[in-house]
Order: structure tokens, then C-alpha cells, then sequence
């Protein structure tokens, strides 16, 4: 372990030797990987640089409790994850809700795996709206009658949106568990709801 | 998603690590994938996490985004060098405190030194050299009633020494005696009681007694008649 260039990297400035050299060679790696991440989240550029310094003043403050018994990106997420959650629960007691915009991109990739039912698109009328409320209403009642796991794949996919892929990931099983649970899930509703126009349209 | 994070709890960020790497048991990791199924915000912490577990960094390319960086290197440094310099000056402050505590503590070690050695010296005066730090070679001595009369046991010492007594007979008190080979007492103790002839010794300083033979008794101590126990032995002082 102890021949990972990173950790060797990482043990130097915990032991203060050339800490400026080496935290900089951290903060050069790992620095793209943040700034993404806020941006992915939908923060602005300049807000992005600005919680990614936060990130690696924190990391360096912190560094001493890294003990190298996980991977360092994991150990580095957890404080990425932290400021991200502090921002938003920042933003919320500010009634600020800007960022709530760029959410909605991750459905407007334009996937094939893109999901059925979508979360309202601010195009919709006020009546569309409400239907699709409604159809959302129905399908969350009729999601209770099915077993566990399947019943999650059906929320990550129908309510929340998620690709097949994310979704097995999330839930820890196949891709074809998820595909399985879904189609099983599919016939079940449509025997429930009647095939009406509130039921999922099968899109694998 | 900003609403998502106040108006419910959501798993700590090591928790949901340890479920992505089957830390957990198996109810708690039913619980986090309960919450997550519903919560769109930890479900996407996850998938953070892979991205972060997956990342593989590329070479910084040269232009726009290599002085970005070196911009925000420049800023964090600055930030951190204040911190730095704070830093070092609580340990300078800490190493203070340090050596003032050490100090008192020197003083302090210094004056229990002290202390001791001089409660020490003043033991060893009033009772002399206790036996654990007076390691000198012992050489025991037998009486015994039953020796057969005539035989004469002779005891080579070269001082400083530790004379044990062994002897098979009881009496209340006992005494040793130490003679000139012209018969003059040279030396008498008659205080010992049997335990204090089992677990102590008679001690002999280079200079108590000149070399040379003199003679060695035992006296068995009763209503306050002493004894002979068993015949006398020639103690021989070597130089």
C-alpha cells in the first residue's frame, strides 16, 4: 500500500515535508474531479471554485485523519458531500431555489434509458400538470402492492427517474434484476390499472 | 433537491460509503436502500460517489484551465498560509507551555531526588545498609547439636561477607559470639530469636575483624542461661 505514489503523496504532507509541493500535486489531481461535481450539480462557475476551495482548505485542515484504510476518494467524497449538503441546506434556509434548475438537465440528456414517467417539465400546462400529478398518485399507490426491491426499482425509475444503470448500482444488483423488475412490475400494473393512461409505458 | 435536504434526514456520508462497499449489515443496508429508493438526493450521493471512486485523473493540459488551477492554487495556498502561520504559532505557544510544565517538573524531580537520598542515608545510619541494596556474598554457618562432639568445622571468609546461621535446636533467644583465638570477646549479639536467625545475617565489614582464625559460637538463649549449640567453629579471615 504504502508504494501508491498517492498515498505517498498524502503521507508527506501529513509528515510536513515540502507540504506546498505536494499538497499542490494533490490539489492539481483532484481538483477537476470537485469543480465538476458542482457544476454537474448546477452551481455557476464562479460558485463551483469557490466550494471547491472550501473542499481543499477543509482537506488540508483534515488531512492528519486520513489513515489511508479506505481509498482517499472516498475519504475526500465525504467532505465534498458535506460542503455540498451544508450549500443546500444553506440555500434553503435562504429561500434561495436557483439551483433547482439544473436538476432538471439530468433528464434532458436525451438517454434511450430515459424514463417513462418524467418529473413535470415546466413546458406542461397547468392541466397536464395536474394530470400528471395525478397518474403519479396512482402509480405511488399501486407501487405499495409490489415486493420490496422491485417496488424500489419502480420509484428510482418511474418517480425518480433514474436510468437502468443507476439504478442497479444504487439498489447493488444487475442490470438485468432491474430490467426483470421492471418488466414483472409493468405487467402487475397494467393488470392493476387497467392499461389506462395513467399506467407506465414500457420503454426497454 | 434543495427542498429535499432539509425536509428530511438523510443517511450520514459514511454510512452511505459503507453501504456501496457492504459494510453494513444486512438490515441497515435494507434501511439505506429503503431511504434511497425515495430519496432522489441520496440516490444521486451515491452515484456521486461512484464517480468520485471511478475518477481517474489525466494530465492537467497546458492553457486556459492549467492557469485556472494555478490561479485557485494560488488563492488556497494564500488561505492556508494563513492558517499556517497560525498554526505555528499555537506550537510555539504549546512548546512554551511545554517547556514551563518540563521545568516544574525538573525542579520538582530534583527536590524528590534530593528528598529521597537524604531519607535514605538517614535510614541506612539509623538501621544500616538494608539487605536488597547490600549485596554482599553470603556464607552460612551450621550448628547443630547433633554434630558429634570434636569435629571442628572451619569457615574461610574474606569480608565483606554475610554470615547466615542454620541451627536444628529451639531456644527463645540466641546469641554469636566471636573470640580471639586467645579466648578475648571480640564481638557478642544476643538478641536473635530463630526468625531472625532464618531470614537475616550477620554482616562483616573489611577492617571489623583483622585477618586471621578466631572462633565462632552459637548460644542457645533460656531464662537468660546461655547455651553452646554444638561445638565452636574456626572462622578464618582472609585479607
Amino acid at each position: 500500500m504504502d508504494d501508491d505514489p498517492l498515498l505517498e503523496l498524502i503521507r508527506q504532507v501529513q509528515a510536513g515535508i515540502r507540504v506546498e509541493e505536494n499538497f499542490e500535486k494533490l490539489f492539481r489531481r483532484f481538483r477537476p474531479l470537485v469543480h465538476s461535481f458542482f457544476l454537474r450539480k448546477g452551481f455557476s462557475a464562479e460558485e463551483s471554485k469557490d466550494l471547491t476551495q472550501e473542499v481543499f482548505f477543509r482537506v488540508f485542515k483534515s488531512i492528519d485523519t486520513f489513515r489511508g484504510e479506505s481509498r482517499f476518494e472516498r475519504w475526500l467524497w465525504k467532505i465534498v458531500d458535506s460542503i455540498y449538503l451544508n450549500e443546500l441546506r444553506r440555500r434553503k434556509t435562504e429561500k434561495r431555489h436557483g439551483i433547482e434548475q439544473s436538476l432538471d438537465a439530468r433528464t434532458e440528456t436525451g438517454d434511450p434509458s430515459s424514463p417513462a414517467v418524467e418529473i413535470p417539465a415546466t413546458d406542461l400546462s397547468p392541466e397536464e400538470r395536474a394530470l400528471q400529478r395525478q397518474g403519479l398518485k396512482i402509480l405511488r399507490v399501486a407501487f405499495q402492492d409490489l415486493p420490496v426491491q422491485m417496488r424500489r426499482c419502480c420509484i428510482l425509475r418511474y418517480e425518480k427517474g433514474f436510468k437502468y444503470q443507476e439504478i442497479a448500482f444504487v439498489m447493488k444488483i444487475s442490470i438485468e434484476t432491474v430490467k426483470a423488475h421492471l418488466h414483472q412490475a409493468r405487467k402487475r400494473l397494467m393488470d392493476l390499472l387497467g392499461g389506462g393512461p395513467g399506467s407506465p409505458k414500457g420503454n426497454s | 433537491m434543495i427542498d429535499d435536504v432539509a425536509d428530511r434526514e438523510h443517511p450520514a456520508a459514511e454510512r452511505l460509503s459503507a453501504y456501496l462497499a457492504n459494510e453494513l449489515s444486512p438490515e441497515e443496508s435494507d434501511a439505506i436502500q429503503e431511504h434511497v429508493a425515495s430519496c432522489r438526493l441520496c440516490a444521486e450521493r451515491l452515484l456521486d460517489l461512484q464517480g468520485f471512486l471511478g475518477f481517474k485523473p489525466q494530465e492537467t493540459s497546458q492553457g486556459v484551465t492549467d492557469l485556472e488551477t494555478a490561479r485557485e492554487w494560488r488563492r488556497l495556498w494564500e488561505r492556508i498560509g494563513g492558517i499556517e502561520k497560525q498554526g505555528s504559532l499555537d506550537s510555539s505557544l504549546e512548546r512554551g507551555r511545554l517547556l514551563r510544565s518540563l521545568r516544574t517538573f525538573q525542579v520538582l524531580a530534583a527536590v524528590l531526588g534530593a528528598l529521597s537520598i537524604g531519607l535514605t542515608v538517614y535510614a541506612v545510619r539509623l538501621q544500616g545498609w538494608p539487605r536488597e541494596i547490600y549485596p554482599i556474598p553470603e556464607k552460612t554457618v551450621v550448628f547443630a547439636r547433633m554434630r558429634s562432639a570434636g569435629t571442628l568445622e572451619e569457615i574461610d571468609i574474606k569480608p565483606p561477607v554475610a554470615l547466615k546461621f542454620f541451627v536444628d535446636a529451639d531456644y527463645p533467644r540466641y546469641a554469636v559470639e566471636i573470640r580471639a583465638r586467645g579466648g578475648r570477646l571480640l564481638y557478642s549479639y544476643d538478641r536473635y530469636r530463630k526468625a531472625d536467625l532464618d531470614r537475616s545475617t550477620l554482616p562483616l565489614e573489611a577492617g571489623d575483624l583483622a585477618p586471621g582464625t578466631y572462633s565462632l559460637r552459637l548460644l542457645g538463649v533460656r531464662n537468660g542461661r546461655p547455651e553452646p549449640i554444638g561445638s565452636p567453629v574456626k572462622l578464618i579471615v582472609h585479607p
